[in-house]
């Protein structure tokens, strides 16, 4: 339900029966009411009951049409998923923050049809089901929820691996269906992102597999080599890219300047979405770096084609040797409406020093790009020196050898641990006997008729720690010498290649190109940036996490919106990785084996250097994820879903409310059976708490039948344990702390729902004894005696007796023994059952007056919200203007909350009358 | 041949708060149950007609099943005494066509009622095809 | 009757493959244009979407339809979707009708596709026919007064009328004694707050004073009431009272929009000799008590005699279970707990002895039975099969009682002063009222609501409200809240001076109508009355307070009521429509149009798996399956569970000691 409104007579906080009928009573007055559930549906704990006391109706029966009564109230607004932030009391009423969490479902567009609920395939504890049985991540909360949409239960978390990726690829959701075998699928998944995962497969350097939870036990999962596999088995069936459809378009004609990485995946989202897209690039070939720098072993050209294939299936025109001069003309003179610039860093940084210009001193770049494009140098017998530590100075290096170089050094000057180029690279380099040179410099290149022969060296040594934490080398004084050498490659940068643009748009000093860093808008408009053009060098799958960035806001400015108000990006924090490792259990699992060629083999050529993976070993490899998130983001809901109504990239929103009064509607908690540790409740599986066994009751069982959650037996002989967690100032344990202990007060509806379940099961399972142990029954309210009377009559057992402890039978068959001290006799007893339910009292809902920031919210001595006149005026709280209704106030059967919140109804209505 | 031809067809008088949502539900969860069953929903079942029922008779239904609210009408505490009025009733008219009472069944049914509609719905039909053999 | 319609649109929805997976929509769109009546049949991929809602209302004003039906999902998700459609085109909201083909036909039948498409014909058509037969219905509007009366100036009833007074209302507080404040006045302390009573009410009665609207009646009593919900006339009787002389009785006749009785209640007087009292002078019932402790502020003396031994006897009058007063008057433990504290406050040397059958000090009162045991108060439980027997022995009272606290030990126990706790009963002129007001009463003889939790204020009396204790019993907290939940419904109610009810409602034939009666008889809400029309006794509708259950047509012997929207016409075509033969070859093939695989979970987690190989197309326990995969049953009955939830397996059957079920995987 979309918030426009934001001024309120009332906000009420908290959709259970207390919240939804307050809400209604004042909307029957005609106040306009906002009412606020932290949950995905209103409902609250009744909808969880199977029936209610006394008179056994369905509890859905009930709630059902309040909750739809409420839902499309006309003076209602409702905001689920939603939590008070902070309320400030001013001279108007009140100033309310309220966040509004995502439920990654778009509202509007959700029919409620549960397919993507029936394709997910992770499950999780189902809390409506007091978590006795599992339900989907992607699901519909219940089914009697209202609105009845679904939700991804995300959890607020991505596993660290998507969390960590540059490019907002998912790597636990490709692994998960790699897993499973549906190749194609997470080839589908990575192309939501990112069009080129050829190239990354085999030239990413992975920064996910750095974070990957396996790489804290033993090492990480193969994540690139895992994608190579299915970006080659895709490609493998499909070498020509399907063509691709788009069906609606938007009329809007985008340019996209170089067609690298960045720009490739911006042409590629932006087409997705319907605009007309043209790439300008400069060389003869289009992909950029993936084209021109990388070389073949470790990047074959027809993968960067195949990729490139991808964009160009959606329609994208790319017009190679076409050097675009002026951006200014492409929108004035060819009509663009947007254009991006992602020129890239195609300028090698040079070593300004004595000798540099002499025959066999050459940049990287133009090394590279020569070999990439056939013009190889012969460099049979040579002695070659590549200074630099980057990637770039290691690809030069390898390739000097494959064109024949009899010896290969690597000047750097730190240590090796400070070298930029990914550590595999250069133990690959090594292997392949390229000679590193650590802690030197050279000071001179000195030649010989113009041609170079030798080189000065200058030892160094590290300093202290720079301002990035690298330390810097320092030059040894007076440690010169001389190496001779053939070659030197000059790696030690590389430099955008956008200094045309400068009349277009804003600049920065190093040359890149000036652009907001959340929108890359530019200062010009219409003119987005992106890749290393704006950030400088960088990776492949920074430059293309660039350019899907730029399509979004891009798409954004299309549409005439301001791209500012948009936040981009799917990705939630990583989870916590402790509690992950700790379910291991430790179990190791070794990697499967380094699959290169042979050193010596692979130096004579070309050809790739790494196997891809067979399909034995790709689901070994995936095999090894530890399942991190709860939700894996393989998104095979999106896939099913026809309205589109998933989107991944919801995110929380805060919204500013005003109301002139509030109700608190918070209701209650129940007591955590874990309190009492002698009742052995998460210790004994067949000890539950009552909203278990009201669940297991109730028609939307999440059991085929009542049976016991320990072994699935059909109980027939179950105790309650009546007042667990109430009437007992004796609790204090440490495990559930400031919870739960000390509740010196009852509960006030254990013994009833206690009575109620009774008779239910009484009914569901007539065979079965069931005996309460209780201190006085207090079926106080109308109707209540008389419930309890005919409980008695049918035959169920009541003991007054206080239980001391419950423990495990010894014959292993998860009955239970319950030692009571039996009040009537006097004497402590045993006896056992196969089931256990423990009535769990009433807590109160901790936190409430943390809301309220500039005004103070009474509690009275049970941390309840305090009535300041209880008996005369029972809603007001201590804050004027703030009332309380249900249970918030102190424990209270349904039909007392529902009183409670017409009274407080009346006192809004008064209250809002006389302002 | 389709199934709608060899299985009883069926009208469900339903409710509705109460069983109508309950028979959603059936559906809701994909749970089959014969496709010649076809449902009216009402108020409340206290307010079906005789005549509606003898017309559904007269135009080749084979049985009829009330689903009634029970104890959860918000109308009226009586429901249940009165829907069952009804039955009597109509069943004595059935008597005077020839018809089968049998062929008319009540039972409550709740908001949250998917498997016992279903299971209702199969007995039902079963009865109804033994009353033609 | 109205015309039938002729001009109409429907409208089939997809619902993205919900629907047309399963159902072939595209071909019943074409086949419903032949229908006669249909102007419009369209196949649409989402109905509810903004898109098509607002070509429905182009259509609706372009092609001026007359009425239309969507067939889509479930009317409990669009029903007000489409009626809003309907109302922004300019059409009457009534005459639309949804058809539910996806929850009662696509998917409970997706297993059937052709019978799927089968079914959804004939819910469409039956549909159309429907609508055909629709009325334009309209509102009914009721003017309504904007006057209260409350019966009853107790707490309830005088918290009641102070927010109204606030609220705008014209207020007629009466009261049949001549005196306000019912039973709270006469409580020295009040349990929780220890507030004085006298004090609460003296402070009540003076707001309720300066309220210029609240008009209050003391000596007054209610006579004749006539009238529905918006306007009640009510005579009310006004004795003179004794002090003025001169003062003659009258009656008044008061008009209010709405009533609310909060009548209270009375205290259970025991009969004669019941625990001895009245035979014994030292028996009392626990509101004497109180009054002697109102009475004597430094001593407590009965009878001459200081007393320091109290025995509070409970439940008299209540829980008897073979007595009349079946149930628990709720209040009377924590008042006797608070009670036996204040004695121990006030006069110090005294003992408590409380002989009780459940001490039910619900909620947060639970801190004062804490108290009381912790002040040295004496408690003794009894059973309802041994109640303690009460003795005089000269000057003695003896009370001999089975403790169920020491294993049932015979107790003597000699008292100074025996106080019954007496609960609450329904007042005795409570049969009175609720035949003047014609409000239901219950088993336990107080006011019955009409549902305890739908609708706890109301009673099948439109307009006429219960609050506080006499619906039952209730504390002073809980009587004010009742109360003022009823206080909100009356504000609701009459707010706008006007209100708006549903056009759902029962409609009489006055043709054909020869008034036997039968129909008044089951109303509920006394909505049929007899009138006269054409020198002929009807029965005429009372629109404002009818509820629209349809209760009253099928006993007509004459046939001469009808529920608007449910006419005979409208449901009896809807069978027609249901049964209309079509020949399948007539909408094609009748299979949808592509049979999509059925979606289903394409990868199990690992424990799934795992227990599926178990299986391995047998029957297993799960203690069976648990053993042989060496994992902890509980986790097993976890993922079993989960997958019976998403049908990997089913259940089959149970084990010779029927004590577990067997599993087999599903198909």
């Amino acid at each position: 339900m979309p918030q426009k409104e934001i001024n309120f007579d009332t906000l009420v906080i908290g959709g259970g029966i207390a919240g939804q009928e307050t809400a209604l009573s004042i909307a029957e007055m005609k106040y306009n009411v906002l009412l606020v559930e932290k949950g995905l549906s209103i409902g609250g704990k009744m909808i969880q009951l199977s029936k209610v006391f006394p008179t056994l109706d369905c509890a859905a029966c009930i709630t059902t049409p309040k909750m739809s009564e409420t839902a499309r109230h006309e003076n209602i607004s409702l905001m689920l998923n939603s939590e008070i932030e902070g309320i400030r009391k001013d001279d108007g009423g009140f100033t309310i923050d309220v966040a509004k969490n995502p439920r990654y479902i778009n509202e509007e567009s959700c029919t409620g049809c549960g397919e993507c609920e029936v394709v997910c395939p992770e499950i999780r504890p189902d809390a409506y089901n007091a978590n006795l049985a599992g339900t989907k991540v992607a699901h519909i909360p219940f089914a009697l929820a209202n609105p009845k949409i679904s939700m991804i239960d995300r959890q607020d978390v991505s596993a660290p691996c998507i969390n960590e990726c540059p490019g907002g690829v998912k790597p636990y959701g490709y692994i998960s269906l790699v897993r499973n075998g549906q190749y194609e699928d997470a080839m589908r998944l990575h192309m939501e992102d990112i069009p080129i995962p050829g190239s990354l497969g085999r030239a990413c350097y992975a920064p996910c597999q750095n974070e990957c939870t396996r790489a804290s036990l033993d090492t990480s999962v193969d994540i690139r080599r895992i994608k190579r596999f299915f970006a080659e088995d895709y490609y493998g069936k499909y070498p020509k890219a399907p063509e691709v459809m788009i069906e609606h378009k938007s009329g809007k004609k985008v340019a996209v300047v170089g067609s690298g990485p960045a720009g490739l995946t911006a042409a590629y989202q932006l087409a997705l979405k319907g605009h007309e897209l043209t790439i300008f690039e400069a060389a003869p070939k289009a992909g950029g770096m993936l084209m021109l720098t990388l070389p073949e072993y470790r990047l074959p050209k027809h993968i960067v084609e195949r990729d490139i294939e991808n964009i160009t299936a959606l329609g994208v025109q790319i017009k190679v040797n076409h050097k675009v001069e002026s951006l200014t003309a492409l929108k004035e003179k060819e009509g663009f409406d947007a254009i991006f610039v992602s020129v890239g860093t195609h300028k090698a940084t040079k070593l300004n020093m004595e000798g540099a210009d002499l025959d066999g001193v050459i940049d990287c770049l133009d090394f590279l790009r020569n070999t990439n494009i056939g013009e190889k140098m012969d460099l049979t017998g040579k002695t070659v020196m590549v200074i630099g530590g980057g990637n770039t100075a290691i690809d030069s290096s390898r390739t000097a050898l494959r064109l024949g170089a009899e010896k290969v050094i690597v000047v750097y000057r730190r240590s090796r641990d400070e070298m930029p180029c990914f550590a595999p690279e250069i133990q690959e380099a090594e292997e392949e006997g390229v000679e590193l040179m650590i802690l030197r410099n050279p000071v001179r290149f000195i030649g010989e008729k113009g041609k170079l022969k030798q080189v000065e060296l200058i030892k160094m040594k590290l300093g202290n720690p720079d301002e990035q934490g690298r330390r810097s080398p320092i030059p040894i004084k007076g440690s010169e010498y001389i190496e001779k050498v053939d070659v030197v490659i000059e790696a030690i940068g590389l430099q955008p290649s956008a200094a045309d643009f400068a009349r277009d748009v804003e600049m920065s000093r190093q040359g890149t190109i000036l652009a907001d860093p959340k929108t890359l808008q530019t200062s010009v408009a219409h003119i987005f940036a992106g890749g290393d053009s704006v950030t400088g060098a960088s990776t492949i799958i920074e430059a293309a996490g660039q350019g899907r960035q730029a399509a979004f806001y891009i798409d954004k400015f299309l549409q005439e919106e301001n791209p500012g108000n948009y936040e981009f990006g799917d990705k939630l924090p990583a989870l916590d990785k402790a509690p992950v490792l700790a379910k291991s259990n430790n179990r190791k699992e070794t990697p499967v084996a380094e699959n290169l060629r042979d050193a010596r083999e692979r130096v004579k050529d070309f050809e790739d250097v790494e196997y891809t993976f067979t399909e034995e070993e790709v689901l070994q490899s995936a095999n090894r994820c530890l399942d991190c998130s709860n939700c894996r983001e393989c998104h095979q809901c999106v896939t099913v879903c026809t309205p589109k109504a998933i989107d991944f990239s919801q995110k929380k929103e805060h919204i500013q409310v005003k109301a002139k009064s509030i109700v608190l509607a918070t209701g209650y908690k129940l007591f955590p059976p874990s309190g009492k540790p002698d009742y052995g409740f998460g210790k004994y599986p067949n000890v539950i708490d009552s909203m278990q066994m009201d669940r297991l009751i109730a028609p939307t069982r999440p059991f085929n039948n009542v049976l016991r959650p320990g072994d699935g037996k059909v109980p027939d002989n179950i105790a309650y344990v009546l007042c667990t967690g109430s009437r007992d100032s004796a609790i204090e344990n440490s495990a559930c702390s400031t919870e739960c202990s000390n509740n010196p007060i009852c509960s006030q509806i254990c013994c009833m729902y206690s009575i109620k379940q009774a008779q239910l099961l009484m009914g569901a399972l007539p065979m079965a004894d069931i005996t309460i142990y209780y201190m006085d029954i207090r079926a106080f309210g109308k109707g209540y005696e008389e419930f309890y009377q005919e409980a008695k009559s049918m035959g169920v057992n009541f003991i007054k007796g206080k239980v001391a402890k419950i423990t495990e039978s010894p014959r292993q068959n998860g009955d239970l023994i319950l030692r009571y001290e039996d009040i009537v006799s006097g004497q402590i007893k045993e006896k056992k059952h196969d089931t256990v339910v423990l009535s769990v009292g009433v807590v109160p809902n901790r936190g409430i007056p943390d809301m309220f920031t500039n005004s103070s919210l009474e509690l009275d001595q049970f941390n309840f919200v305090k009535q300041v006149d209880e008996l005369v005026r029972p809603s007001l709280t201590s804050i004027d203007g703030v009332f309380v209704a249900g249970a918030s106030s102190g424990p209270k059967d349904i039909p007392d909350s529902i009183l409670s919140a017409g009274c407080a109804a009346t006192e809004v209505a008064g209250y809002l009358r006389e302002l | 041949m389709s199934d709608t031809k060899s299985s009883p067809r069926i009208l469900v008088f339903s409710t509705d708060t109460i069983s109508d949502p309950g028979i959603d539900q059936a559906g809701q969860r994909k749970i089959h149950y014969s496709p010649s069953v076809y449902v009216i929903s009402l108020p409340c079942s206290s307010g079906i007609k005789p005549r509606w029922i003898m017309h559904a008779f007269e135009q080749g239904f084979d049985g009829v099943f009330i689903a009634a609210d029970g104890i959860e009408c918000s109308y009226n505490h009586k429901c249940a005494e009165y829907t069952n009025n009804i039955i009597v009733e109509t069943q004595q008219m059935m008597k005077d066509k020839n018809i089968n009472p049998k062929r008319i069944r009540m039972a409550a049914l709740c908001s949250v009622c998917a498997e016992p509609f279903v299971n209702h719905m199969e007995n039902f039909s079963r009865i109804l095809v033994e009353l033609e053999n | 009757m109205e015309k039938k319609k002729q001009r109409i649109g429907l409208y089939i929805c997809h619902c993205g493959g919900n629907i047309s997976d399963y159902v072939n929509v595209e071909e019943i769109g074409k086949l419903m244009q032949k229908e006669d009546g249909v102007l419009i049949s369209k196949d649409v991929m989402f109905t509810c979407a903004d898109s098509n809602q607002k070509d429905m209302i182009q259509d609706i004003r372009e092609k001026n339809l007359d009425a239309i039906v969507v067939a889509s999902c479930s009317p409990k998700l669009h029903l007000h979707t489409f009626q809003e459609v309907a109302k922004r085109a300019g059409l009457n909201p009534s005459n639309y009708v949804q058809v539910n083909i996806r929850e009662q036909c696509s998917w409970p039948h997706s297993d059937k596709p052709k019978d799927a498409t089968m079914k959804a014909v004939g819910l469409i058509q039956a549909g159309v026919k429907r609508v055909a037969y629709s009325e334009s219905l309209e509102n009914i509007e009721v003017e309504v007064k904007s006057t209260v009366l409350v019966v009853g100036a107790g707490i309830s009833g005088m918290r009641s009328s102070i927010e109204l007074a606030r609220l705008g209302y014209e207020v007629y507080l009466v009261e049949k004694e001549s005196v306000v404040g019912g039973h709270v006045a006469e409580l020295e302390q009040v349990f929780m707050s220890g507030q004085n009573g006298k004090k609460i009410i003296n402070d009540l009665y003076e707001q309720v004073k300066s309220y210029s609207n609240i008009t209050l009646f003391t000596n007054a009593v209610m006579e004749n009431v006539s009238g529905s919900i918006g306007n009640f006339s009510v005579d009310v009787r006004i004795k003179p009272r004794e002090e003025i002389s001169g003062q003659k009785e009258e009656t008044l006749t008061l008009h209010a929009g709405a009533v609310l009785v909060a009548t209270g209640f009375d205290p259970y007087q025991p009969k004669e000799g019941e625990y001895g009292y009245g035979t014994m002078p030292s028996v009392v019932t626990l509101p004497e008590f109180n009054e002697m402790i109102r009475n004597n502020p430094g001593k407590l003396v009965h009878n001459s005699r200081q007393i320091r031994k109290v025995s509070f006897i409970y439940c008299v009058g209540n829980r008897q279970n073979k007595g009349e007063n079946k149930y628990c008057s709720r209040h009377c433990c924590t008042s006797t707990i608070h009670t036996s504290i204040q004695i121990r406050e006030k006069y110090k040397d005294i003992t408590s002895f409380h002989l009780y059958r459940d001490i039910r000090t619900y909620g947060k009162q639970e801190v004062l039975f804490e108290k009381s045991s912790r002040q040295g108060d004496i408690y003794i439980r009894f059973d309802e099969k041994e109640p303690p027997q009460i003795e005089q022995q000269g000057k003695k009272t003896l009370i001999r009682v089975t403790d169920y606290l020491t294993e049932k030990r015979e107790l003597e126990l000699e008292a100074d002063l025996v106080v019954l706790v007496t609960g609450m009963e329904a007042r005795k002129d409570s049969t009175d009222i609720s035949a003047k007001f014609k409000i239901p009463i219950g088993n336990d003889k107080f006011f019955n609501e009409i549902h305890p939790k739908l609708k706890p204020v109301e009673t099948v009396i439109k307009g006429v409200f219960i609050g506080g204790s006499c619906q039952g019993p209730k504390n002073i907290t809980e009587s004010v809240q009742s109360s003022l939940a009823a206080t909100a419904k009356i504000n609701a109610l009459l707010g706008s001076g006007k209100i708006q009810l549903a056009p759902i409602i029962a409609r009489v034939n006055q043709d054909a109508c020869t008034w036997c009666g039968k129909c008044a008889e089951v109303c509920d809400y006394d909505s049929l009355v007899k009138t006269t029309a054409a020198n002929r006794e009807v029965a005429l509708v009372n629109r404002a307070t009818c509820a629209g259950c349809g209760i009253c047509a099928p006993v007509c012997p004459e046939n001469a009521i009808d529920l608007a929207q449910y006419t005979d016409s409208e449901i009896e075509s809807m069978i027609d429509g249901f049964m209309m033969e079509i020949d399948p070859g007539e909408i094609g093939k009748a299979e949808a149009a592509v049979e999509k695989e059925v979606l289903q979970m394409r990868e199990y987690p690992q424990m799934w798996k795992n227990i599926l190989s178990t299986l391995n197309g047998g029957k297993k326990t799960i203690p069976e399956m648990a053993e042989e995969l060496n994992e902890k049953k509980e986790l097993v009955t976890y993922h079993v569970m989960t997958m019976n939830r998403y049908g990997a397996v089913v259940p089959a059957g149970m084990d010779e000691d029927e004590e577990y079920y067997y599993y087999s995987i599903k198909n």
